[in-house]
């Protein structure tokens, strides 16, 4: 997962970023004004965007009502320092799926952002399962079977993001945009090393794959029947 | 309390009185014209009646011959209560006739020839004409006796007066009838020319701090008399409504500081724990904290300190404000800020004649103002460049130094905010150099407290000027 923090404070959106990052595994970028933030979130290539509300050259709200009018559906979660019921409603109706009143509690942030991540996949569970795979996504925790996987940091991402897909195929370039933050050098082929590191770690033993390539189109986690059955997102 | 004063009351009661003093000079005019009008007529129809009956009396041959008056010819008196009176009588002064069942004519109404005269007879007024010595119409030249009589013949004032008393009545009459109906359309009127008033009244009533729209309503809009009304509660309202939103965005901001410093405390202090960190980590954190608390520190002081000043300013509470060089404050603030401008490879000069000049001001105050300039001008500036603090003296008394800076200007829509709270022209920039947007608003505060002025102009060549006119201590006599 890919989150953009827009902050004009570097201290608090450096923390921010990374709780993100060691609590959930997610790639953070971090803008420092609404303009810059408003420039990277339109790419769409993020899964998150945390968006403080007194933002210098384009204020949160104007942010929220630009972003929303443009048609994205990233989950917005707005830190703000007032909790007055009218700012909040006022907030939340410019298209704010959340918000945490500063000083929030970082572990508070965290499982909002996780949430909203899911929600914004169109998943509801934070435990995801694939037959007897079971991705952890509260303890960043794996386990085939109840035997628990350790996976590589980079590894648990790509798995993550192939399990938020619900089994549908993800292109190599989806999962590039949204596993790297933009300071993070892109080699394609690092790809494949984590998909074949997976497969070793998940599918080896086993008589149910689950980790399949689609040749030409991308990766999927699910079962062969599912395969057969299941829906088919091109992305 | 006294009774509320009414414009309407006032108006009606005005109209009123000049309409009735006008309608009583009316009936007094159209009277006094009637009674001349009248009484000329009168005149000449007593001339008539005397005359005509001057044309009864004939000479008579029977005896005794002499002049016989024949009453048989009156006509039939118009009036029986009030008959004509006359008197005939000949060169002699005797009595040749007298209307029929009347007293005596008084002397006094017998005047010189051809005059009138006013006089009461059994209590009624009357007015008599005399014609003297007039001639006997029939008078034939083979008579030779005296022929030339005197008629006094009077007639009875009262119909004139009743006509004119009735003039009078009903001139005042109707034009009392008048002024009720104009003082009716006067109290009508005056009531709707006031009716936009009510509804200003009632726009203005609706203002409050949750809705600021006020909108004169066009009645209000299209009257002249309520132009400078309208517009005094516009003017009042833009300044309450800018004020208020200042207010409420002070409190907005100082939240939004005040939170957000905590929230960089709190989150640095979670992250640390989010997981077990080596000692490197720790001291890392305990470092940026240190660092977070500063800031926090900094920004606590800053707004108490123009809470303060601002207080200051308005109770007049006593400071301490001896007399003081202004030069040595300005090289004291040059040498403050000088850390932070090398650090920003920037130079800093002092442009400042020799000669002394002394304020009234606390030295501590003026080195704060001239400290929080620079730091705002070497924020601004491209590093490499230079910043100058210039100091000249000004005619009237004042003396004006002036923050010079290289940077790049500061937007026009920005320059009437810059000296509001919490305001930040490039705030990505300035939060790298600790910036809150509280520095040129304490100069703002400080200035104006000392009965100065404080303003900002854009360089036409480059950069920005923020220039400070304080009065300058007023020279003693060597």
């Amino acid at each position: 997962m890919r989150v953009l923090v827009v902050d004009d404070e570097r201290r608090l959106a450096e923390n921010v970023a990374r709780a993100l990052h060691e609590g959930a595994g997610y790639a953070v970028d971090i803008a420092l004004d609404g303009a810059e933030g408003f420039h990277l979130a339109s790419s769409g290539e993020y899964d998150l965007v945390v968006l403080d509300l007194m933002l210098p050259k384009l204020s949160g709200p104007e942010f929220l009502s630009r972003y929303r009018k443009q048609g994205h559906a990233t989950p917005v979660l707005v830190l703000t320092a007032r909790d007055e019921k009218e700012s909040v409603v006022r907030l939340l109706n410019a298209g704010a799926d959340d918000y945490l009143v500063k000083p929030f509690d970082l572990g508070e942030l965290l499982a909002r952002s996780k949430a909203l991540v899911r929600r914004g996949k169109g998943q509801r569970s934070p435990v995801f399962a694939v037959a007897d795979l079971e991705i952890n996504t509260v303890d960043l925790t794996v386990r085939r079977g109840k035997r628990e996987i350790a996976l590589a940091p980079m590894e648990y991402r790509v798995l993550e993001y192939l399990a938020h897909r619900a089994r549908a195929v993800v292109s190599k370039t989806e999962l590039l945009e949204h596993l790297y933050d933009y300071n993070w050098e892109k080699f394609s082929n690092v790809i494949e090393v984590y998909i074949s590191g997976l497969r070793r770690k998940i599918d080896d033993g086993h008589s149910v794959k689950l980790i399949h390539t689609v040749r030409g189109r991308g990766y999927a986690l699910r079962t062969e029947s599912e395969h057969r059955e299941g829906p088919e997102a091109s992305r | 309390m006294r009774k509320p004063f009414s414009i309407t009351r006032r108006i009606i009661v005005t109209v009123l009185v000049g309409q009735l003093l006008l309608t009583a000079g009316l009936t007094l005019a159209a009277v006094l014209y009637a009674r001349a009008e009248l009484g000329s007529a009168f005149d000449s129809t007593l001339r008539g009646r005397a005359t005509a009956t001057l044309a009864l009396v004939r000479y008579s041959e029977s005896q005794p011959p002499g002049l016989l008056f024949d009453a048989s010819l009156l006509p039939p008196p118009s009036d029986l209560v009030h008959r004509d009176v006359f008197e005939i009588r000949d060169s002699g002064g005797n009595l040749i006739a007298r209307s029929q069942g009347s007293a005596e004519i008084p002397g006094e109404a017998t005047q010189g020839p051809g005059a009138f005269a006013d006089f009461t007879l059994r209590g009624r007024a009357y007015r008599a004409v005399t014609l003297r010595n007039v001639a006997v119409l029939d008078d034939e030249e083979t008579v030779k006796v005296p022929s030339r009589v005197t008629v006094i013949y009077a007639a009875s004032l009262g119909e004139v007066r009743e006509q004119l008393t009735q003039l009078g009545l009903s001139v005042a009459g109707t034009s009392m009838l008048l002024l009720l109906i104009s003082g009716g359309i006067a109290a009508w009127s005056v009531r709707r020319g006031l009716e936009p008033l009510h509804g200003l009244a009632e726009k203005a009533g609706a203002i409050s701090v949750r809705n600021w729209d006020f909108q004169p309503p066009a009645g209000a809009a299209m009257t002249e008399e309520l132009a400078p009304l309208t517009g005094a509660i516009e003017t009042v309202l833009k300044g309450l409504k800018e004020s208020f939103r200042q207010q409420r965005d002070f409190t907005s901001n100082a939240a939004h500081e005040l939170k957000t410093s905590v929230a960089i405390v709190k989150s640095t202090l979670q992250s640390l724990q989010q997981r077990p960190r080596s000692e490197d980590e720790y001291r890392a954190g305990l470092e940026e904290l240190l660092g977070d608390c500063g800031r926090l520190e900094d920004l606590l002081e800053r707004m108490l300190r123009l809470a303060r000043i601002e207080q200051w300013a308005e109770n007049g509470a006593p400071r301490n404000q001896a007399s003081t060089e202004l030069v040595s404050t300005c090289e004291a603030a040059i040498e403050r800020i000088q850390r932070l401008a090398e650090g920003r490879e920037i130079a800093v000069e002092l442009i400042a004649s020799p000669a002394a000049i002394r304020l009234q001001a606390d030295p501590q105050d003026l080195e704060l103002i001239w400290v929080n300039l620079l730091e705002n001008a070497v924020q601004y500036s491209p590093a490499g460049s230079k910043v100058a603090l210039r100091v000249q003296r000004n005619g009237g008394g004042t003396v004006i130094v002036s923050a010079e800076d290289s940077g790049p200007g500061i937007p026009a829509d920005e320059l009437p905010h810059i000296f509001e709270r919490f305001h930040r022209g490039d705030p990505s920039r300035s939060r790298c150099t600790g910036g809150f947007g509280l520095g040129l608003a304490i100069c703002k505060a400080l200035v104006t407290a000392y009965g100065g002025r404080i303003e900002a102009i854009n360089r036409p060549t480059q950069g920005t000027e923020v220039r400070v006119e304080l009065p300058v201590e007023e020279q003693m006599p060597a």
